[in-house]
């Protein structure tokens, strides 16, 4: 079977020491712009990111000793001319320190990088939300190694995008916050501050006490418990309908395999050190299981993780699954 | 000038004859932005063709991101409406749909991107600004300089989407973008701009169905008769059509004005929003 790299989430060499330590095959990270707190380029503010290129190419020389890969991440999804001031160093600073990619989701974005010449593979962030193989072919005539396939994309659907005639790899979502709302066209802020909001009453945010697991701690407007009305007054309710939760796999690994997906990518910049080690390190155990073809073992080592993470069982008692077994060629807005 | 876009909703489809179309519509539109279930099947489009034909309006077909077995129905619809010879127009929130007609030659059709293809920062809920905290140079140098901008506010994207034949854009109705959107006009681009309405999210795994309908059951486009308004005090209120998720902002034909020309539609969609504008 062949081997299935796991891309981990870094925001700090520290991060990105202990989850190439403890068996991600590639970490993926941003820099921060110095003195900007408000406008970032890889869509996580300051604390999500690294310092500045010079611990970027601690990482990345760290990283390439052990023969594994950093993805650089560029991912605004909106670049406008007031931003090339920015952008242009950025990049030529992203490429002096030996990045293995630029994750981009703006067309702009890459088209820039086609007119400085970088000749560093481009993947497409999750925010271009592909979800079909003519969009991957309309990428693929640029410097494409790979698409990230936007985190509601289905198990069928992964399959076939996976199946492209374009040598074009593709990468997963496994594990992370969350929420259902398409990750390229959701404007409900995030991070709002937490203070000004009074968290619901709903067991999910009792997991806040141990975050080695599971990733919550950004406050975003779809946790909300919304007063909401029917259009012609008829019903009144409160209900978190628009559903932030985190994310789990685990259980999906052989189902994500047969996929032929090419990487698994955790979610997680803005989680601690903890979690940036812990969670890679749990999923490349039951993948190398799974590729020795050792059911039995991954069971085993799934059940005693379930056993010992208190967390964990409660995201699975509240069925917050990142992937569904589903058998239809529904249009995914059906399926739920 | 004032060219309107009417949507005919597919719930209207069933009695295509007895619908009703405003003297102000220039164009009638059909399909959805959002959901692929609420755009027209491959046999709806014989009628739908007709009936732009007899009333004498434009005609465009919607379709919003699609995954391959969408996108091969998709597929074998554009050429059905490409073998009429009308020039239709097709708004794309694939990237894919593009790439179609490129590879294709469907050359009666002219595409206009989506505004799922477009990034506005002010579509933000709460307000960008106020998640920015206290006044300084540089939340106030964002706010005003860069947040009313979209991505089409770039050289290079611009030249691109030219170059690949893109006709039109499409937009929210966002006061402080509409300048920025003249310019973009004067380079050649037909504008349209949604009659009152902002895309805040969408969702895959639709809300409306959660809310409404029985686990493991199919949604039966519950949409249509159940809508619903969304309040929280840091939000503002939403409007949750489906599995999106909308915010309001009153129309005013002044703001239009330096717009409305020929290269400028009016799009009048979501108008049960309007009745609960303040």
């Amino acid at each position: 079977m062949k081997h299935v790299a796991i891309n981990a989430p870094a925001s700090s060499f520290e991060g990105a020491k202990r989850a190439i330590d403890a068996g991600a095959d590639e970490v993926y990270c941003g820099v921060r712009l110095k003195g900007i707190k408000h406008v970032t380029f890889n869509g996580r503010p300051s604390y999500g990111s690294l310092e500045d290129f010079v611990e970027l190419t601690k990482v990345t020389e760290y990283a390439h000793a052990r023969d594994k890969k950093v993805n650089f991440v560029f991912n605004l999804p909106f670049m406008a001319d007031i931003l090339d001031f920015l952008a242009k160093p950025h990049i030529k600073q992203a490429v002096k320190a030996d990045v293995d990619s630029f994750i981009v989701a703006d067309l702009g974005l890459i088209l820039l990088l086609e007119q400085m010449k970088v000749t560093t593979p481009i993947h497409i962030g999750s925010f271009a939300t592909v979800r079909n193989k003519e969009a991957i072919r309309f990428y693929s005539q640029f410097n494409i190694a790979r698409v990230v396939a936007p985190p509601d994309t289905t198990l069928k659907e992964l399959s076939s995008l996976a199946n492209n005639p374009y040598n074009i790899g593709i990468e997963a979502f496994i594990h992370g916050q969350g929420c259902s709302n398409v990750n390229g066209n959701c404007y409900l802020s995030h991070s709002y501050k937490k203070q000004s909001v009074e968290f619901p009453n709903d067991p999910l945010w009792k997991l806040d006490n141990d975050k080695s697991f599971v990733s919550i701690g950004v406050r975003n407007p779809c946790m909300f418990t919304f007063k909401i009305e029917d259009w012609k007054g008829n019903e009144k309710m409160s209900h978190n309908c628009l559903n932030n939760f985190p994310f789990c796999s685990l259980c999906y690994l052989p189902d994500l395999l047969s996929t032929k997906v090419s990487v698994l990518k955790i979610e997680g910049r803005c989680q601690p050190v903890e979690y940036q080690e812990r969670v890679p390190k749990e999923y490349s155990t039951l993948i190398r299981l799974l590729e020795n073809n050792d059911i039995k073992g991954y069971k085993k080592h799934l059940d005693s993780l379930k056993k010992n993470t208190p967390e964990l069982r409660e995201v699975c008692q509240l069925k917050k699954c990142f992937y569904e077994r589903e058998d239809t060629n529904e249009s995914v807005s059906t399926v739920y | 000038m004032n060219q309107l876009v009417q949507c005919i909703d597919c719930f209207d489809l069933t009695d295509i004859k007895s619908i009703k179309i405003s003297n102000k519509t220039t164009e009638l539109r059909f399909g959805d932005e959002f959901c692929f279930e609420k755009c027209l099947s491959s046999d709806e489009l014989e009628e739908a063709i007709n009936l732009a034909q007899k009333c004498g309006r434009r005609l465009s077909f919607i379709y919003p991101r699609l995954n391959d077995c969408e996108m091969d129905i998709v597929k074998n619809q554009l050429c059905i409406i490409n073998a009429y010879n009308l020039p239709v127009y097709i708004i794309a929130n694939d990237l894919g749909i593009s790439q179609i007609k490129r590879s294709l030659s469907l050359n009666n059709l002219k595409i206009v991107l989506g505004r799922q293809i477009i990034s506005v920062p002010l579509r933000a809920r709460p307000a960008m600004r106020s998640v920015m905290g206290k006044d300084n140079i540089i939340s106030n140098f964002a706010d005003k300089r860069l947040f009313h901008l979209s991505n089409l506010n770039y050289k290079l994207t611009l030249e691109f989407l030219k170059k690949s034949g893109i006709y039109g854009l499409e937009f929210d109705y966002i006061p402080e973008t509409f300048p920025l959107l003249r310019k973009l006009q004067k380079e050649g681009m037909h504008i349209y701009i949604h009659k009152s309405n902002v895309m805040v999210a969408l969702t895959r795994r639709c809300h409306t169905k959660r809310l409404v309908c029985k686990d493991g059951k199919g949604c039966e486009l519950i949409c249509k008769d159940r809508k619903f308004r969304l309040y929280h005090e840091v939000t503002d209120e939403l409007f949750l059509d489906g599995n999106a998720i909308l915010a309001a902002i009153p129309y005013e034909e002044k703001e239009i004005l330096e717009l409305n020309n020929e290269n400028f539609s009016l799009i009048d969609s979501y108008s049960w929003i309007k009745e609960y504008i303040k």
